[in-house]
């Protein structure tokens, strides 16, 4: 069952090689040598060839593993290139590193024919980056717990290309409002008011453009969509010379399933966007709404993101930042006391000054 | 002797016809066209306008009709007042409570010193508390006897120079005062609450980032927005009157040209 994988090694001194966020290039840390991902993908392709070329002429077969069914459905194990050690996987790693020789290790079968990504966005910012801006996460939140600053650690951090589906498509809708326009008026002792009632029709058509959906069981879903939005000018041909030195999943969520999520985004915004139209109405109420979508291609993308997970009073806390623009979700711990101390601190002293204004000022 | 007794009691006749004013009207204080009253109900309450007459000095009157003619009852009071000469004395000081049956209309007006005695918030009180409930009950008797001791009290308060209106009505000021307390509490109490809690759950929302896309306005591209067809078409119009009320109104009586106050409605 071990099958082969491969990990980008420095042609001058076989040391691993790293992508590197900061120069977009392969880096090796021995050696200091830096090359291009076009020459390493190059090098690696002629390669392959020429293994390929040796396979066909080796006549030995691997040992069956004896995994039973249910393992062997999730599980994959393969050869360190590096160290020779066997690495045992989730059946979606596409990306990892040896827990033995530390050797970043990716495995080409994972993005193999019609699994293999459209694109993928180069990580932009580091390790370090993604820590400091964790820390700056906890600033300023009036309602974290005094001994969550000092008693969380970050118990891992992982640069984790995610799978996503890019839809495109497009949305015709036609949507009917009720409104009310509403003028009053003095008439010697009697306040007028005349209210003018309006049907309005709006239709439109609203392009969308790559809307994402992650397609990873392991990632939640509402981490992923508040990192949101990616440059897309930074998409780039999928190319695994990007993936040494971070994780990477293959998708195990298929496109269809996410549909519907999709759809209904694509539906808010075009609600939104022919919304906009209508002018200034006291009261708009809408009657009727038809929008339908019309499906456009999908791409199948790899998205930087930095995990973080830190541990908190026997809790699990998850944060996620979005590994080319730097933005950081993750909910915090709320201490109820602080909340509490905020409510009456603020509500005390405005019942004291209002009872003054009230009773002595206003009310003598 | 006897002819100088004769011409002394003429004399003191003609005196008394000159200085006492009399009642002038056409028609009784207490003047019922249908027969809603009793003989007997009827002449106790015309003792009662006179006696209120007499020692006042003004004419507290009821005038019963099956209809107003087609008029505004206010306006119709004011003819009736006129046409049947009621009022005390040169000023015609007088009150009128006119009800039209038919359609059970009702008009409440005042002239002379009744202007004084009867503001606009006193005949409020006067229909409102005393009179109006009773009449919708249908019964007259005893809403007209209200009436009549009410305005007598009220001639009374006006005599001391205190008439009854907003500042000398206990119930109302102190209804008043009860309502105003409890908005100023409300405030302040509840102002503070809802900032107090806007502001709380601002920084509630701080901790909590994690949150799904509800929409996906970052992904359509500069001129995606196709607008195709726009129309704004009217259907209909609603108007609505309200009636505003003079809250800063201190008291007092409206008094129109021709030296009326007064209302009418329905009971």
């Amino acid at each position: 069952m071990a099958t082969q994988i491969t990990n980008y090694q420095c042609p001058a001194c076989t040391g691993p090689l790293h992508f590197s966020s900061a120069s977009g290039k392969l880096e090796c840390e021995y050696c200091d040598k830096v090359f291009e991902v076009a020459a390493i993908e190059e090098l690696y392709a002629e390669k392959d060839r020429l293994a390929a070329e040796a396979q066909s002429e080796a006549d030995y077969t691997m040992e069956p593993e004896l995994w039973s069914d249910e393992e062997a459905a999730n599980m994959r194990a393969y050869s360190c290139p590096s160290c020779g050690a066997e690495l045992i996987c989730d059946h979606t790693t596409a990306a990892t590193s040896c827990p033995y020789c530390n050797n970043p290790t990716i495995v080409p079968g994972q993005f193999a024919d019609k699994l293999k990504p459209d694109f993928v966005i180069p990580f932009r910012l580091d390790k370090e980056a993604a820590k400091k801006a964790l820390r700056h996460h906890y600033k300023g939140k009036k309602l974290l717990p005094k001994s969550f600053l000092t008693e969380n650690h970050i118990e891992e951090i992982k640069g984790i290309y995610v799978p996503f589906w890019l839809f495109n498509g497009e949305s015709h809708a036609n949507i009917s409002y009720r409104g009310t326009v509403v003028h009053s008026r003095r008439v010697r002792n009697e306040m007028v008011t005349t209210t003018d009632h309006f049907h309005i029709v709006r239709e439109g058509k609203v392009a969308f453009q790559r809307v994402p959906a992650d397609a990873s069981t392991k990632m939640p879903d509402a981490h992923m969509d508040a990192i949101e939005p990616y440059d897309y000018a930074d998409l780039a041909p999928f190319s695994t010379a990007y993936l040494p030195g971070y994780m990477a999943d293959k998708y195990d969520v298929e496109a269809d399933d996410c549909v519907e999520r999709v759809d209904k985004r694509m539906r808010s915004s075009t609600e939104s966007a022919l919304a906009s139209t209508v002018g200034a109405y006291a009261t708009l109420v809408t009657e009727s709404s038809n929008i339908n979508i019309k499906k456009g291609d999908v791409k199948y993308a790899l998205l930087p993101v930095w995990m973080m997970n830190t541990k908190w009073k026997g809790k699990d806390f998850l944060f996620a930042m979005n590994g080319q623009t730097g933005r950081l979700i993750g909910d915090l711990p709320v201490d109820w006391s602080r909340f509490w101390a905020w409510f009456g601190g603020i509500s005390l002293p405005l019942m004291a000054i209002m009872a003054i204004l009230m009773f002595f000022v206003i009310g003598r | 002797m006897k002819r100088k007794l004769v011409l002394l009691s003429a004399l003191v006749f003609l005196t008394l016809a000159v200085v006492i004013p009399i009642k002038a009207a056409d028609l009784d204080l207490v003047y019922d066209d249908i027969g809603l009253l009793t003989g007997d109900e009827r002449s106790n309450l015309n003792e009662l306008a006179q006696s209120i007459a007499d020692r006042h000095q003004f004419e507290v009157s009821i005038v019963i009709l099956n209809d107003v003619d087609g008029n505004d009852p206010y306006e119709y009071a004011k003819l009736i007042y006129e046409e049947y000469n009621y009022g005390y004395g040169d000023n015609k000081s007088g009150l009128m409570l006119l009800l039209g049956m038919e359609d059970r209309d009702f008009a409440l007006i005042a002239h002379g010193f009744g202007n004084t005695a009867f503001t606009d918030h006193g005949k409020d009180v006067l229909l409102d508390r005393h009179v109006l409930p009773l009449l919708k009950k249908d019964k007259y008797y005893e809403a007209f006897n209200a009436y009549l001791n009410e305005s007598d009290e009220y001639l009374r308060m006006a005599k001391e120079g205190k008439p009854f209106d907003i500042d000398t009505d206990k119930g109302y000021t102190d209804e008043e005062a009860k309502k105003q307390l409890w908005t100023k509490l409300g405030i302040t109490f509840l102002v503070p609450l809802i900032i107090a809690g806007l502001i709380t759950f601002a920084f509630y929302k701080q901790m909590k980032t994690a949150v799904p896309q509800r929409a996906a306005d970052s992904y359509i591209p500069q001129g995606g927005f196709t607008l195709i067809r726009k129309s704004d078409t009217f259907l209909f119009r609603n108007v609505t009157r309200r009636v505003i009320e003079d809250k800063s109104s201190k008291g007092g009586t409206s008094v129109d040209r021709r030296g009326y106050s007064g209302k009418s409605g329905k009971f």
